[in-house]
């Protein structure tokens, strides 16, 4: 008789997917379950279950974060339409920067590019969470630094896309990479500031 | 004065019921199981978790993570018992059920 392992792929989603404190039980449960006969089938059904609901409840206990966020984003995408960010970007010391590397040698010039724009997506991103974890009382440094690399990480990502879709596409995922960035960095510094009290 | 309970929603109602059913072996295998025997219908093992989840934040349950087993791929158990808030949130849900069947005449007849 041959042994029946349960999917890898499944489990691994849900190592993946589910935090620690929730997923032994429930991968033990899991795999009670199969030994008793359940279809590999089934496995991932329970596993997409889990996925979508863990998903819904990360949305409703981070409900401040997002709001926050939707918030944040307008705010700073209504600021890149002012005439003093204007002022701003077209001055002289920016405009030097932003062509400093440009024209170096390629693949450098484009990582320059990617990485210059990315870098002043990301200011305006730690200036509205500094308010933020300043309100909470959930200022650390590690949390600013773990921002600054979601946050070049994301706009990098965006603007990557951005180079390969239409215009029109464009002109949407400024503000949704701008979002992410945002609801990302302080899901992750809540979630830290919760392992560290914990 | 009345003791304000946080809702209980009918799904956490049947899980919470079941959960002082099974007395010390609450976890979430036999909360499944009982589930289908009790509704006709499969209860999946993730709402099931979530509904628990739920009660946990209301205090109306409290988990104990018990030693790994190698039947289940080393991994612990947890069970679940019901705390008194919890028993007591059953017995207001129980009281506002029973009054609003009293106002139904036609359904007075019905006996389980």
């Amino acid at each position: 008789m041959t042994r029946r392992n349960p999917p890898a792929l499944a489990i691994r989603l849900l190592h993946f997917c589910v935090p620690f404190c929730r997923r032994e039980a429930l991968l033990g449960d899991l795999l009670e379950k199969f030994a008793q006969g359940r279809s590999s089938h089934w496995v991932w059904r329970e596993v997409l279950i889990v996925i979508v609901l863990s998903v819904c409840a990360w949305f409703q206990t981070h409900l401040g974060e997002i709001a926050f966020a939707v918030i944040g984003t307008t705010l700073v995408q209504l600021w890149w339409r002012t005439s003093w960010w204007k002022i701003i970007w077209q001055s002289s010391t920016v405009q030097s920067l932003c062509g400093w590397g440009v024209g170096g040698p390629f693949p450098l010039s484009v990582i320059y590019d990617l990485s210059f724009h990315a870098v002043i997506d990301t200011v305006p991103i730690l200036a509205l969470l500094a308010v933020f974890w300043s309100i909470n009382n959930l200022w650390r440094w590690a949390s600013l630094r773990n921002t600054f690399f979601i946050s070049l990480m994301t706009f990098t990502v965006g603007q990557l896309i951005m180079i390969t879709v239409p215009p029109v596409c464009s002109y949407f995922l400024s503000p949704i990479s701008f979002f992410l960035a945002l609801v990302i960095s302080m899901a992750s510094s809540r979630d830290a500031d919760a392992a560290i009290s914990t | 004065m009345a003791v304000r309970t946080a809702y209980l929603g009918e799904f956490e109602l049947m899980v919470l019921l079941v959960v002082i059913r099974l007395d010390d072996d609450a976890y979430g295998v036999p909360i499944s199981d009982e589930l289908k025997i009790a509704t006709g219908r499969e209860a999946s093992l993730g709402s099931v978790y979530a509904a628990l989840e739920r009660l946990t934040r209301k205090g109306y349950v409290t988990s104990r993570l018990a030693d790994p087993t190698p039947q289940r791929g080393g991994r612990a158990k947890r069970y679940f018992q019901a705390t008194a808030e919890g028993e007591c949130a059953i017995e207001t849900s129980r009281a506002a059920f029973t009054r609003l069947w009293r106002g139904i005449p036609r359904l007075k007849e019905v006996q389980l």
